[in-house]
Formats: structure tokens, C-alpha cells, sequence
């Protein structure tokens, strides 16, 4: 396996990734980020508890450079992908949630605790795109009321079970998911690798025109906190 | 490798971020239209101002030799002006040729008048209005004696309209020895003055021509142009040559005399609130003037009010000028001649002297120096939805609260929005920020920040005007010595004294060292970590971030919700919903009738507890005052089920808890107590809450909703 070569894929394919579904640059602007400070060796042993892990490191041993492929090569290979067209539902099914799940925690009757929550989204969300995801998306459907072919509206379910405080329900989410080792485990290693990122990934970002005013007005706002710092540390 | 393609977007990028030069803003646009408008204060100026006309003529010259394309030349012109000054009743004021728009219908017509007066003026500000299109006027001609020949207007309204429309339409003006554009700040401050000298001038011409005249009038308590209070008409006595009036004294007019009446007493009524007053006479109005009253509109002070179909809104401004109005009662004022019994008086004087009795004991503290205060940070950028049109929400950075109070102001309705700035800004800025992402501009910005740091050129300014401003204190406080009265003049000895003191000190004080230590780490540090850096800088410095990225922000309220929608300026939309802090407003404070029956019901022998559950949003200490306001006596006398004593663990832990942002609910609960027990405990051995913890602002709940176009980004 050459070097951080599923990185430098992560980071050539997300544009046509973004292109063929449609998905908005300025949603989860900080994947490749994240894809970088990950590293391919903490991508793998993600992918390692789900049984994917051998099937990629195998593919990476003979794939050429990411920079080799063509543009309609990559266009032609996302097409392919048989979850692409769940890309744009899931991630905006994660985004309402996650502007759900905050107003609640502001109004302070999120009644789950945070691990629990994010274990149940963070599974649904992948489980869709991962190869062996159908089955437990398949238990988890007949728990929420759903179908394991639309998991954004299995996580729109899961938000209204939340909202609702339905401890049953969530519960039977929790223990379906803690019954499965290669999800737990899953679970467990993202949450570990989550939790050491050196930077909060945005989930969304807007990135204004550099305008010379704006760049300008930045220059003023940094000078006048720094100044403000310097005097306060010169003062005596 | 960059292609061709990606190569030319980056140029493109460059030059759409460069900006023009002074030099570029004052050349003529010659792919765009120039103007010559032309002005003579009166129609006998025409004939007679030969050399204001020649001027005219000249400045054809002075745009062809410009570039200017036109097949008009100096002598085509000089006999159409010619044709003017001999009154040829058929002689063109207006003509169009190439790119020269040649536009005398002024000529005749005052500049103190305003566009709705002066069809050529009207024209030019339409035109201007329509911004920066290739066939908007691009540059306007004036003779030697410049802007003068564009407005005179008193108020200094119309100058600053046209100045805030040239620079819109980026628009020069051209006079034969210099090119002004707006856009360059100094240009616009020269012709803000130029604008202020003309009207200055004319009030100046307007005193020394017709002053004498005029106060001969006045000291006859005859009408002299100024506005007419509404209760009285001005009687004409005859007509001049040219047709205008030749008016006499003020006449009373019942309808409206008896609507001041009622306004008066509905003042008094109202305890000398203009505001209260304005609200119980609403749907009152003063009726339009009858058909052959046509010219009172013009000259009575309620053509500053709004009206309805009905007639003219009374407005709290209204009411307050009638209740300082002398000429009511029969006496004329004019700058400093009094007469009194000068005309009929349309209200009773006893009615009149109470309400002015009241208007100016309220008017009795005088009005502070104006301190200037920080804008909120998202001044100027929320609108009020509850309205047909939108209304642009007022921040008010003294008190620190959101006002839509137009209706109110205008006595027309009550105030729509007056909440604490926190509630919406606090969850705007939040999410604003939260979408934000400044990062990839890191580079872009720290050569900014280099550019700027190594001059230390802001504190040397900042430090200058200091300095100016504290010797034109002293200068201003020197001129005053010499005052007969010695405190007086002890006074303004101390605060020169004082000023001086204040100069040396900034002379004296170094200049704080340059900051050098900025490095790319720290600028994205900066950028990415808006949210943590927000709260240190100034508010000024927020509103103007905020108003460069936002177009505006949409409100909609009740007095549950308040739902905004932030528009972005690239597109991107948010809805933010947010709870409104239940607050115990005046108005459910007040006791109903209900309640004060329950009230008298239960006084006498029920318990605390029972009280509490009787009136769940009350606390025992307003139970216990509407009680004795209602002279209710207790005849049963509670005890507590069991007294316990505190402990000296039981008052540590009292101290501990109490200074903390636990609820006294919950202090009560641990220490197995009753919350006066608490209250009480608390207050004998001395423990302060602190003020933040007793005055907490209410913790404020909104949901978000992000949008793309008009795409909402959830399902």
C-alpha cells in the first residue's frame, strides 16, 4: 500500500462525489480536513469491525494515483455506486438532526445522553453506505417504523423518538445496536477517533467572496484583538 | 497545473476586486450621458442675468472639449437662449442632443424648492436613482457658481439626497474649474459644504432683500410665511401682480378649533403623556381643507402629518406642539415680537394654560449632550414582517432593546416590537456564526494585517484627533473667560485647568509598542475560532461584518415567538424560531377582579401552600401586599408543621450553595427547607446573591433552519 493514498483518494473524489450527488460545497465543507488528519491508517481500522477494511487495503495495493484517474473516470465510478443517491437525504436528514437534537439540548429535555444519541445517528448515517449496513438498518427499521431503503427517514424517525422521549423505543434502538459487536465496536473506534480530532468539523459553511472590504475589515477586527491583548499584557 | 481557463478567473477575480483610484473616480465617463441643468432663482433673472445665460452657453464648450459627444455648438445654443430671454413663449427648455441632455425648465423657478416644484431637478434625481446603467446621466455640468445652481434647499434635504444619488449612480460633477465625484470622500464632504454655503447664502439674501419687510408685517400680527397652526386659516386680503396672495391675520377655523379642543383635554386627561393622548384620539383626525381652503394645505403645519382618507392623523409630535402654542389663546409670537389679543383664541385659556402648565413640567429637564453609543450588532438589518410593507427594526444600543414603534410614534397604533436586543441577537449571531466559514481567506488577510501593523497608524490617528479635539475644548473654554460672574468664571478657570492637565498627560503618555507578533497561525486561529473571538471586539466592528455579508433579517413575532429569517448575501437563508422568555409583564401583573375575590375567599384561613396554588404566578410577597391593600385580615394563624434549627454545617453549606446559580427552589429542597427560610437565613447571617445570579438574563431557546435558495435543506 503506498502512502496516505486513500486519503489523497478522499480528497480527489469528494468534488465528483459533491458533483453527481448534488451535494452543496458548503455542506460538511471540512471532509477532506478531517480525511487528512485521519490518515488512511485510522480510515482503515474504521472500516476494519465492519469487514471492509482487507477489500479496500487489497484495492489500494494495485489502484493507480488518484491524480492518474481521469475526471470522467471518477464521474463514471460515483455514478456507479449504488448508495450515491442516498448521499444528498442522509446528510441533510443529519443536518436537520442535528439542529434538532441542539434546540432540545438547549431547552434541556433531551432526555438520552449525548452518547447514546450520537451512537444511534452515527449508525443509521453509515450503515447506509456501508456494504454489510442493510441488516442492522433492516432491524432498525422494524424498531422505528420504517424501511432500511430510506434511512434518512429512519433518522427522521429517530429525532421525532427523541423529541418525543419515547424511552422504549430508544432503548430498543440502543440495545439493537449494542447486540451487534461489529457496529459497537464500529461505533466505538469513531467516537475515539471523533473525540481527537484537533478541530470541531463544520457541518455547514458559507464562504463569503474575498472582497477588499472584507479582507480589510478582517485586518481591522484581528488588529483591534490583538492590540486589546497586547495592552492588557503590557499594561503594568 | 492551473488551465488557461482557471487562469483567467483569477485575473477576473482581481480586477473585480480592485478599486478605482481617486484619479479614475473623476474622469468623465464619456459612454455615459451628460446633463446641464440650468437655474435662475426668478423669471425676471432670465432677462436680466445676461452672464448667468452666457455661462450656460459656455459650458457646451466645456463638454465637447471634455469628449463629450454633441453636434450642439456655443452659437446654436446662445440663440436658443437668446430666444429665452426675449420670452418667447414658444422657446425650447429642454433638448436632447447625443450624449448632452440640455435642461433649462428650471429657469424662473427658486432653489429653495424641492423636486416636486422644479421638473428639471424631479428628472435628474429620477435618472440618478436608477444607479450605475450605461444610460444614466454620468456627469452633470455646472457654471462658476456650482452646486448652488442644483439646490438651495433650506432644510439641506435635497443637497444630500442628490449627493447620496450621484454617488449611487456614481455620478461627477463638472463645474469650469474642477471635477467632483462622491465616491471619493473628500469629494463628498467639499460638496457637502458647497451644498451648506448655497443655502446659507440664499437664507442670507432671503434676510437682507425681504427681511425688513417682513417684520413690518409681523409686528402688524399679520402672516409671514410661517406654518399656520391647525385650528386657523389666513385670512387674504388681495392679490399681488403676478398673482400670489397678499395675506392678513389668522383666522379661526371650527372644524379644526374643535379638535384642538379635544386634544388639549385628552392631554390633561392623559397626565400630560402625548404618547397615551395620541392613543386614546386615535381614528380622531383633523378634516382635509374645504375646496376653496385649497392653499391652507401647503401653509398649515399638518402637511408634515400623515393622512388617511379621512384627514390629517393627530400625532404625538402634534399634540406636543399644540400644548406650547400660544397663538390658541390669541397672542402672536414671532422670533421676538409678542402680541397679544391679536387674533380670535380658539380654545378656553384655562384648558390651554393647564395642558401648557404640564407640557412643560415634563419639558423641564434639560436635553443631555448627545452620547454616542455603539450600534447593536445587527442594527439596520432587521425588518418587521407584522406590517404590510416591511418596517426596518430600530436598535436602540442605550437600552439595549429592538423597537418597532413607528405606529405608536405616529399615534396611529400601538408599539409592535420592544424586546431586549439578547433575545434575537444572541441566537442570530450564534447561528450566523456557526454557518461562517472565514478560514480559507487566512492568507488574504494576514498581508492585510502586516500592511496595517507595521505603521501603528491607527493609535498615531486615534491619538492626533484626541489631542485636536482637547484643544478645541480649550480654545472654546478660553473664549469664555471674562464672564461677569465670578463662580462662572472660577468654573471654566478649573476646567481649562483641568484640559491642560489632560493635553500634557498625551503628550506624555508612549506609544504602545507595534504588535509584531502575527503569524498565519494566529490569523487562522482568528478566523476559524470566530465564535470564541466574537465578544472582543467592538460592536461597530460586528455591525460592519454583519452588514457585509447579510442582506437582512426578516421578523415575525408574537408574543411567543419571534421567527427571523437571516438572508445571506451570497444566497444561503437560515430560520431561526425563537421562544420569547416568558416575562411577568406589567399587564399580567396587574389583579383582576377574579382574582381578588378568590383572594378574599381564601385570606383568612388558608395556608401559605394553598395561597401559592391559588395564584401560580405569584409569589407570597405580592399575595401578602394585595392582601393588606384589600384590608384582609388573617384569622387563622399557620405555623410550620415542625421548627428546626440551623446548624453551623447547615449555614456553611447555606453560604456555599447561595452565592451559586442553584435555584432557591432547590437550596430549599437540599437543605430541607422552606424557600423563606431560605431567604431569611440568608439575610441574617449576611450572604449576598450576586447580582448576575438574582438578575440572570432568562436563558433564551431557538431552533434553526438552514436553506439553500429556496430549497430547504432538511426533508
Amino acid at each position: 500500500m503506498k502512502d496516505e493514498i486513500l486519503t489523497r483518494y478522499v480528497e480527489a473524489g469528494l468534488p465528483h462525489l459533491r458533483q453527481v450527488s448534488k451535494l452543496p460545497k458548503c455542506l460538511a465543507p471540512d471532509t477532506v480536513a478531517v480525511a487528512c488528519e485521519l490518515g488512511d491508517r485510522a480510515m482503515l481500522e474504521l472500516a476494519e469491525p465492519l469487514g471492509i477494511s482487507e477489500k479496500i487495503k487489497a484495492w489500494l495495493a494495485q489502484a493507480p494515483g488518484a491524480d492518474e484517474l481521469p475526471a470522467e473516470k471518477w464521474q463514471e465510478v460515483t455514478g456507479r455506486w449504488q448508495a450515491i443517491h442516498q448521499v444528498m437525504p442522509v446528510t441533510m436528514a443529519l443536518l436537520r438532526a442535528r439542529e434538532k437534537l441542539e434546540a432540545l439540548e438547549r431547552r434541556g429535555v433531551l432526555t438520552m445522553n449525548s452518547a447514546s444519541t450520537v451512537r444511534g445517528l452515527a449508525t443509521i448515517a453509515f450503515a447506509a453506505f456501508a456494504p454489510n449496513g442493510g441488516k442492522i438498518l433492516d432491524r432498525l427499521a422494524v424498531i422505528l417504523g420504517g424501511s432500511q431503503a430510506e434511512p434518512a427517514a429512519l433518522l427522521i424517525r429517530y429525532v421525532e423518538t427523541l423529541e418525543n422521549g419515547d424511552q422504549d423505543m430508544l432503548s430498543a434502538v440502543e440495545e439493537c445496536i449494542l447486540r451487534d459487536p461489529a457496529w459497537t465496536e464500529w461505533f466505538k473506534r469513531f467516537s475515539a477517533r471523533a473525540t481527537a480530532l484537533s478541530f470541531t468539523p463544520r457541518v455547514v459553511g458559507v464562504n463569503p467572496v474575498p472582497t477588499g472590504e472584507l479582507i480589510r475589515l478582517l485586518a481591522e477586527m484581528i488588529k483591534e484583538v490583538i492590540d486589546a491583548d497586547n495592552r492588557r499584557d503590557n499594561r503594568n | 497545473m492551473l488551465t488557461i481557463a482557471e487562469i483567467i478567473e483569477i485575473e477576473k477575480e482581481k480586477i473585480a476586486r480592485h478599486q478605482p483610484s481617486d484619479e479614475e473616480l473623476r474622469q468623465i465617463p464619456l459612454d455615459r450621458p451628460a446633463r446641464l441643468p440650468g437655474r435662475l432663482s426668478e423669471p425676471k433673472q432670465i432677462q436680466e442675468s445676461i452672464q448667468s445665460m452666457a455661462e450656460f452657453a459656455d459650458l457646451i464648450g466645456l463638454a465637447k472639449q471634455d469628449g463629450i459627444h454633441t453636434e450642439l455648438n456655443r452659437e446654436e445654443v446662445g440663440k436658443r437662449l437668446d430666444a429665452l430671454q426675449r420670452g418667447d413663449a414658444d422657446a425650447e427648455r429642454y433638448w436632447i442632443d447625443g450624449q448632452l441632455i440640455v435642461d433649462l425648465r428650471d429657469l424662473g423657478i427658486s432653489g429653495r424648492l424641492g423636486p416636486e416644484k422644479r421638473p428639471a431637478l424631479a428628472e435628474t434625481m429620477v435618472d440618478l436613482d436608477r444607479g450605475e446603467a450605461p444610460d444614466v446621466t454620468g456627469t452633470i455640468y455646472l457654471s462658476s457658481e456650482g452646486v448652488s445652481r442644483l439646490s438651495r434647499d433650506q432644510d439641506r434635504i435635497v443637497g444630500l439626497q442628490l449627493l447620496k444619488l450621484m454617488k449611487k449612480a456614481n455620478c461627477r460633477i463638472r463645474t469650469p474649474y474642477a471635477i467632483f465625484n462622491p465616491r471619493i470622500e473628500a469629494d463628498w464632504k467639499e460638496l457637502r459644504e458647497k451644498f451648506e454655503d448655497a443655502a446659507k447664502e440664499s437664507r442670507h439674501l432671503q434676510k437682507d432683500h425681504f427681511g425688513p419687510k417682513i417684520r413690518g408685517k409681523a409686528e402688524k400680527g399679520e402672516h409671514v410665511g410661517n406654518q399656520v397652526t391647525p385650528g386657523f386659516i389666513i385670512e387674504i386680503k388681495g392679490y399681488k401682480s403676478n398673482g400670489s396672495y397678499i395675506f392678513g391675520k389668522w383666522q379661526p377655523y371650527p372644524p379644526h378649533a374643535e379638535i384642538d379642543i379635544r386634544i388639549l383635554q385628552e392631554y390633561i386627561r392623559c397626565g400630560g403623556s402625548k404618547y397615551r393622548a395620541a392613543q386614546a384620539l386615535r381614528g380622531v383626525v383633523f378634516p382635509f381643507f374645504s375646496e376653496e381652503l385649497r392653499y391652507m394645505e401647503t401653509r398649515s403645519s399638518l402637511r408634515n402629518c400623515l393622512k388617511t382618507q379621512l384627514g390629517y392623523i393627530i400625532t404625538p409630535e402634534v399634540i406636543e406642539g399644540l400644548t406650547r402654542q400660544m397663538s390658541l389663546i390669541g397672542t402672536w409670537k414671532w422670533t421676538n415680537i409678542i402680541i397679544e389679543n391679536n387674533h380670535p383664541a380658539i380654545v378656553p385659556i384655562d384648558l390651554f394654560r393647564e395642558a401648557y402648565d404640564l407640557s412643560s413640567r415634563r419639558g423641564r429637564k434639560p436635553r443631555g449632550r448627545a452620547a454616542y453609543y455603539e450600534p447593536l450588532d445587527w442594527n439596520n438589518l432587521l425588518y418587521c414582517l407584522n406590517h404590510e410593507s416591511p418596517r426596518r427594526i430600530s436598535g436602540h444600543g442605550s437600552d439595549g432593546a429592538w423597537v418597532c414603534a413607528l405606529d405608536y410614534h405616529n399615534g396611529t397604533g400601538p408599539i409592535c416590537l420592544d424586546i431586549d436586543h439578547r433575545i434575537i441577537s444572541e441566537p442570530l449571531t450564534r447561528e450566523f456564526l456557526k454557518c461562517l466559514d472565514l478560514g480559507p481567506h487566512a492568507a488574504e488577510v494576514l498581508n492585510e494585517v502586516q500592511n496595517r501593523v507595521i505603521s501603528n497608524d491607527d493609535e498615531q490617528a486615534a491619538r492626533k484627533r484626541e489631542e485636536t479635539q482637547l484643544k478645541s475644548r480649550l480654545a472654546n473654554l478660553e473664549n469664555y473667560l471674562g464672564a461677569s460672574d465670578p463662580q462662572l468664571e472660577d468654573s471654566y478657570r478649573r476646567q481649562i485647568k483641568q484640559v491642560n492637565g489632560q493635553l500634557l498627560a498625551l503628550r506624555q503618555r508612549p506609544l504602545p509598542p507595534p504588535v509584531t507578533q502575527v503569524d498565519i497561525n494566529r490569523v487562522r486561529h482568528f478566523l476559524e475560532n470566530l465564535e470564541v473571538e466574537w465578544e472582543k471586539l467592538s460592536s461597530g466592528l460586528r455591525n460592519r461584518l454583519l452588514k457585509l455579508l447579510i442582506e437582512r433579517v426578516e421578523i415575525v413575532h408574537n408574543l411567543q415567538h419571534v421567527q427571523a429569517t437571516v438572508i445571506w448575501k451570497m444566497g444561503f437563508k437560515q430560520r431561526i424560531d425563537i421562544e420569547r422568555p416568558v416575562v411577568n409583564s406589567r399587564r399580567d401583573r396587574h389583579w383582576t377582579e377574579e382574582q381578588d375575590k378568590l383572594l378574599r375567599m381564601l385570606w383568612p384561613t388558608s395556608t401559605k401552600e394553598v395561597l401559592l396554588a391559588a395564584f401560580p404566578n405569584r409569589e407570597l410577597g405580592g399575595i401578602r401586599g394585595r392582601a393588606a391593600k384589600l384590608d384582609l385580615a388573617r384569622r387563622v394563624r399557620h405555623y410550620p408543621p415542625q421548627w428546626k434549627g440551623w446548624t453551623a454545617s447547615d449555614d456553611d453549606r447555606l453560604a456555599a450553595l447561595y452565592i451559586t446559580e442553584i435555584p432557591i427552589e432547590d437550596i430549599a429542597a437540599e437543605l430541607g427547607r422552606s424557600k423563606q427560610a431560605i431567604l431569611s437565613r440568608a439575610w441574617f447571617l449576611k450572604i449576598k446573591r450576586p447580582r448576575e445570579i438574582r438578575f440572570a438574563f432568562p436563558k433564551i431557546n431557538w431552533e434553526v433552519l438552514n436553506f439553500y435558495g429556496l430549497e430547504a435543506v432538511s426533508p
